[in-house]
């Protein structure tokens, strides 16, 4: 007799949505109708599933903390339930047995549930934003901009006061030149690189110093903390760097993992030049002028290394995507250094990182991707700004 | 005791509730298809429509009717709320092109 148990990684949810009356729809008028759908969410298939009011009911007649026996229809209908990834079953199929998986990896590796929900349910996969090489037409973008503001009004204002301050105490405007105020003064997003290779020491440079180690602590048998250029949850460090190379000197083009330990660049794809271009397209959601970045960054976390000391922890999920922007403006800041043009983008498909690098997904994920490159001159998807004095500047 | 009358049965994901509006506004093939075998395709998409309810010629809005009411309807919350133009930085474009 099959066994069943609800997988703990689940959520229920209502939602509200107008869809066309089928009935007219079929009859030749587009008539809108409200659906209310309840919607089984499932961590381990990282989708909404639709269920009704008898599968939910069954949905929470087994337990999730013990095993039942069941047969006959109910054995059916949770064997439906288990190929959704809404119960997990002990029955010999691959998909199951992967559920299986899943669910002891998240449970084993200390995920918080409602971390997971977000992680999980809003990752990308396969999303292409279908923006061609050129851009669009002028009037086009003026008419999208207008149409929609329109729509949803003026964005919120440029800066924030409280409308009653108890005082305002003002600040003397200081200003420092060299060194780091003026790598901070120039930091920038470049988006458009000129043709040639980045040096293999700019390579180099940029992945010492944003992300290698610059010192460790022991604090227990065995157990050290690290030092890098950017601070870390825990001083934990879960963030990994996996380096698209597509026109590096010196290095043949291919994914790579950086090993902070040794500073070496590990291969793990062998690509040409035009693979490389296309692939970061690819896992850059379709954002064209990543192709022409000669070095691309695949921001990944290893979840456990942060959820060893921070069980279950409802902040550390966000201590994580923390890291990877601390590290992201690090990695601005060094590149501005070198004179070289940076960028880093959230708008990735991070399933296809994942299975790029051949990643379990429940144990390293991927978070963003950062390039970097010789800036051409200032191209149309570059930002030009005028300088802004507190206190006299008035936008 | 009654008989229940037929009813639309819908079990169906917010993805695919986009999918559908989304073909039936795009996909010439898929409206042909759902013309002539409404039953099978509409179960593709978790729609159940008993034989009792169907007209006995399948007749459907056109492009532009579907696309207008579609056009009323908020994002659900559960939708993504994605549009492919604002990955440009459209900002900076209007400026450039302006200066």
């Amino acid at each position: 007799m099959p066994q069943f148990r609800r997988t703990k990684y689940l959520f229920v949810y209502c939602e509200d949505r107008q869809l066309f009356d089928v009935a007219s729809l079929l009859r030749g008028q587009a008539v809108l109708v409200p659906l209310r759908q309840i919607l089984a969410i499932s961590i381990l298939t990282a989708k909404e599933h639709p269920i009704s009011r008898a599968e939910l009911g069954l949905l929470f007649s087994i337990p999730s903390d013990d095993w039942v026996e069941r047969d006959g229809d109910e054995a059916h209908a949770l064997g439906d339930l288990a190929l959704r990834g809404l119960v997990l079953s002990d029955e010999p199929d691959e998909r199951l047995r992967e559920f299986r998986r899943a669910d002891e990896v998240l449970s084993s590796s200390q995920w918080n549930v409602y971390a997971a929900l977000y992680h999980f349910l809003t990752k990308w996969h396969d999303v292409g934003v279908n923006l061609s090489e050129d851009l669009p037409d002028p009037d086009e973008l003026e008419a999208e901009t207008a149409a929609f503001i329109r729509t949803y009004g003026p964005p919120p204002s440029h800066f924030y006061s409280p409308a009653e301050p108890l005082a305002v105490t003002t600040l003397p405007l200081t200003e420092r030149e060299g060194g780091l105020w003026e790598t901070l003064a120039q930091r920038r997003t470049t988006r458009t690189f000129a043709p040639g290779p980045l040096l293999a020491e700019e390579l180099s440079l940029v992945l010492r110093y944003t992300f290698g180690c610059r010192g460790y602590s022991r604090v227990a048998d065995g157990i050290a903390v690290l030092s890098k250029t950017s601070p870390s949850g825990g001083a934990l460090h879960p963030t990994e760097v996996y380096v698209l190379a597509r026109d590096v000197e010196g290095v043949e083009p291919g994914l790579y993992h950086y090993s902070a330990e040794r500073h070496e660049l590990e291969l793990l794809v062998r690509l040409a030049p035009d693979e490389a271009g296309s692939l970061a397209a690819e896992l850059a959601s379709g954002q064209p002028f990543v192709r022409d970045a000669p070095a691309l960054f695949l921001l990944t976390t290893r979840f456990y290394r942060n959820f060893w000391k921070y069980r279950r922890h409802r902040r550390a999920y966000a201590v994580l995507l923390m890291d990877a922007a601390h590290l992201a403006q690090t990695f601005y800041l060094v590149c501005t250094e070198l004179g070289l043009g940076a960028f880093v983008t959230a708008a990735v498909n991070g399933a296809n990182i994942e299975e790029q690098l051949g990643l379990d997904p429940f144990t390293e994920g991927a978070l963003a991707m950062c390039g970097c490159g010789r800036p051409a001159a200032r191209g149309e998807l570059d930002a030009e700004f005028e300088p802004f004095v507190p206190r006299k500047t008035v936008i | 005791m009654y008989d229940e009358e037929p009813y639309v049965e819908i079990r169906m994901s917010p993805q695919q509730a986009d999918e559908l509006m989304d073909k039936l506004v795009n996909d010439t093939e898929f409206r042909e298809r759902l013309t002539q075998n409404p039953i099978e395709e509409l179960a593709r998409y978790g729609i159940s429509v008993p034989p009792a309810l169907l007209p006995e010629r399948v007749e459907l809005p056109s492009p532009d009717e579907v696309r207008r009411a579609r056009d009323v309807i908020e994002t659900g919350e559960l939708g993504d709320g994605e549009n492919a133009i604002w990955f440009l930085p459209i900002w900076f474009i209007k400026f450039r092109r302006r200066s």
